[in-house]
């Protein structure tokens, strides 16, 4: 019973959990009950799938798989905790064991040396050559250049761990503590995953917006 | 999904009145994340708000992050669920 409980702000693991299996005695779940509560976050399941998958078709498997294994296990939910945490927790959980066996672990590459604020050096190293004069916000101007598409390439071409963070805090605004239990990480991994995938972010975003300005 | 309707961090910040900043930069830096995601307690917050109102520099870098990070999630939360998956997931539910 103990090892079938999926829920936010239980502990945290170091491993991807088995996925569990019903046991025992529950009452039948509503489906209209299920999707008054669990609807509303399909768009974010959605996206967070293409992220995990890298293509649309893998992604809709993954979050009909995800879905269906919420529905069987609703009863395990509590009203009033955070639905979309405890969603992204299972697709993490099926994805990890269903759709990534043969995955990569432990990645090590070093991105130290990467600093803070990394875009808005670059944009104010840029400008104070004198482009764009006249803008009274000229380095967030430049924001309003990117598009959906290279924002996406941009946030794919993180490395998995630090793509879901980054993903999950920026984009889809779970708390750290959220993210610490979707993805079975502790807190402190959270952060140190944010602070250096964020720069790792704007560096892409950075060289995307360069590529971008000088073929225009 | 809305986004937050937080208000630009420039009109949090007092300007009339300089204070003793409690902070270097590099600990309202290293707050950064924290403070964007709204992961710090209220008062942890104002302690960072305090550094804001006093050094100019971070107040134009927290303000540059802030307006990146609200800036990716409205472009990227366009992104939805295809209705077919929406009618199909909808049906699978109500198969026995």
């Amino acid at each position: 019973m103990a090892e079938a409980e999926v829920q936010p702000g239980g502990g945290v693991a170091a491993a991807p959990e088995p996925i569990p299996e019903a046991v025992g005695e529950h009452p039948p779940t509503d489906p209209d009950v299920f999707e008054a509560e669990m609807g509303p976050h399909l768009d974010a399941l959605y996206r967070n799938a293409v992220r995990l998958t890298g293509n649309p078709h893998d992604a809709e498997d993954l979050l009909q798989d995800t879905y269906l294994r919420a529905y069987r296990f609703f009863y395990q939910y509590q009203p009033g905790t955070n639905a979309k945490a405890w969603l992204f927790r299972i697709m993490n959980t099926v994805f990890l064991n269903e759709y990534r066996r043969k995955a990569r672990q432990g990645e090590t590459v070093s991105y130290d040396g990467l600093e803070d604020f990394y875009l808005y050096n670059r944009l104010v190293e840029d400008l104070s050559g004198g482009a764009r004069p006249g803008t009274e916000n000229p380095e967030t101007a430049v924001l309003e250049q990117l598009d959906i598409e290279t924002i996406q390439r941009a946030i794919d071409a993180l490395p998995p761990e630090f793509r879901d963070t980054v993903a999950l805090a920026t984009l889809e605004e779970l708390s750290y503590q959220e993210i610490a239990d979707a993805l079975s990480i502790p807190v402190g991994t959270v952060r140190s995953r944010l602070s250096r995938g964020r720069k790792l972010l704007q560096k892409a975003l950075w060289d995307y917006l360069n590529g971008e300005e000088k073929r225009g | 999904m809305t986004p937050p309707a937080g208000k630009p961090l420039e009109t949090q910040v007092r300007e009339e009145c300089m204070g003793i900043d409690p902070y270097e930069c590099e600990e309202a830096i290293q707050r950064l994340n924290d403070f964007l995601d709204h992961q710090l307690t209220e008062p942890e917050r104002a302690v960072v708000l305090k550094h804001l109102e006093i050094c100019r520099p971070c107040l134009r870098r927290f303000t540059f992050e802030q307006t990146l990070i609200v800036s990716l999630r409205q472009k990227v939360t366009r992104v939805c669920a295809p209705q077919a998956l929406r009618d199909k997931l909808h049906s699978l539910l109500r198969q026995g």
